[in-house]
């Protein structure tokens, strides 16, 4: 009975070795060579969030809001730079979401931007974490 | 205004801030119920949108019971030139165990018929895809969030001045709807919205490049490679400064084997974007399979130079090109 078990058992290893032995070599095939269309358009994502979140931060009535909570937008966008790519797709798509980046003009979006800008800034200087995904405190920094 | 006054009195940075959050907390419960997006658009003319559109040639089937999904979805197809029925779409999305349809089969049921499904996420996008020609396929949640009522219908009309919304929607061709109604039940169901395209275009307007690649490459995964090739080259055409649609029509030839057409993409890729280190890399590639070492080994060397996240694959290609090379 035990050796029954025991054989059976060394061929799984074995199959499973052979499995996993396969998987890395085609691995390393694929990073030897081309570089996939899946990233190529996961990078492009991740530049176009950081476009979104730049434009964001530069405009004049975002920074205006900003600066009337006694935020220094210099600091801010420094923060933000440093997120990472995850973090700013995340980012990124939060502001699409909100009505600000739904287009939304006029006196409306004072409010529209402060929810998405008072949550952000005080979790980016540590007063608040609503936000689960800045860099502060995260379990895998850098 | 009453915020910008409270904040403004002396005071601890903190002790503003806690303010802002408390009243932050306020507004976004305020937000819940208003229709923010609706009210701007109806007050102004946000982007140069036109105040109405309709889209009546779009094609219509009523649903029968749970079938909202295949209908909508048989009918946005159908927008785009094609000839199906929900039955026939049905057996691609539709869930019997849950009695509807799951959005990720939405999407995989459009690639499958050579379609790319672009996501289009919020009103004022939705309303500007609607006025250049685009209907657009949207989940709404019909009931509470706590207990939701999904239900697909597809956005061909607006008008801001009646503050009215168009669908064919159920079993009803030309639904009209309160826009402010369509903002509520939409935004339960977090914008999901997408237009279905396709391939030769024209790209819906407010498409991301990086939005209307990753649906070709979807359909191209979906095994519908003539399709596929068609998006790519659109994309070039759509947005030519940029050098990934090349890159990833590269990838797709070389994948079957076209080295030649594999190269012709990834020099037009290098040619829109001198610095795309995945481009010169691939290209490199490429020409070390056609023979080219010389040139390829240039190249290898230019991607290693730009640095940046696809450094090591370019430094193995250039290893591969020397040892080649001998």
């Amino acid at each position: 009975m035990m050796n029954t078990h025991s054989t059976y058992f060394r061929a799984l290893a074995l199959s499973i070795a052979v499995v996993f032995g396969v998987m890395t070599l085609q691995a390393s095939q694929v990073s030897a060579a081309m570089i996939g269309t899946e990233r190529v358009i996961e990078q492009t994502q991740v530049d176009e969030a950081r476009a979104t979140v730049d434009s964001f931060m530069t405009r004049e009535d975002v920074k205006g809001q900003m600066e009337s909570f006694g935020v220094d937008p210099g600091e801010a966008q420094a923060r933000v730079d440093t997120l990472s790519d995850r973090e700013v797709v995340d980012l990124a798509q939060r502001i699409d979401e909100a009505p600000a980046g739904q287009g939304v003009v006029g006196p409306i979006i004072g409010a529209a931007v402060l929810i998405f800008l008072v949550l952000l800034i005080t979790d980016l200087l540590g007063f608040t974490s609503v936000f689960g995904f800045t860099n502060k405190g995260s379990a895998n920094p850098g | 205004m009453r915020i910008r006054k409270s904040l403004s009195e002396p005071g601890g940075k903190a002790v503003a801030l806690r303010a802002a959050a408390f009243l932050l907390a306020c507004l976004a419960l305020s937000a819940c119920a208003g229709t923010p997006v609706s009210d701007s658009l109806v007050a102004s003319n946000a982007g140069g949108l036109p105040r109405e559109a309709e889209l009546s040639e779009t094609p219509f089937f009523a649903q029968t019971e749970f079938y909202c999904g295949p209908a909508s979805l048989a009918a946005a197809l159908n927008a785009t030139g094609m000839s199906t029925t929900p039955d026939e779409v049905a057996g691609q999305v539709f869930t019997p165990g849950r009695e509807g349809t799951l959005q990720a089969d939405v999407i995989t049921a459009t690639r499958r018929h050579g379609r790319l499904a672009v996501p289009v996420g919020g009103m004022a996008d939705a309303f500007a895809e609607v006025a250049a020609g685009h209907p657009v396929l949207l989940l709404q949640n019909l009931g509470l969030e706590m207990a939701p009522r999904w239900h697909y219908a597809l956005l061909v009309g607006y008008d801001l001045d009646a503050e009215e919304a168009i669908l064919r929607s159920g079993t009803t061709r030309r639904l009209v709807m309160d826009i402010e109604t369509l903002e509520h039940t939409w935004r339960r169901a977090e914008f999901w919205g997408l237009a279905v395209t396709p391939p030769e275009g024209p790209v819906p307007p407010t498409a991301r490049p990086s939005d209307w690649l990753a649906e070709a490459a979807g359909l191209e995964r979906a095994g519908m490679t003539a399709a596929a090739k068609t998006a790519y080259l659109t994309a070039t055409r759509a947005w030519p400064g940029r050098s990934a649609a090349w890159l990833a029509l590269g990838n797709l030839r070389y994948g079957e084997g076209d080295l030649e057409g594999a190269e012709a993409a990834l020099r037009q890729a290098v040619k829109a974007d001198g610095e795309d280190a995945a481009a010169l890399n691939n290209l490199a590639y490429v020409l070390m399979k056609r023979g080219a070492l010389a040139e390829a080994e240039k190249t290898a060397e230019r991607a290693v130079a730009l640095g940046g996240p696809n450094k090591p694959a370019a430094e193995e290609t250039l290893a591969e090109i020397r040892a080649k090379a001998g």
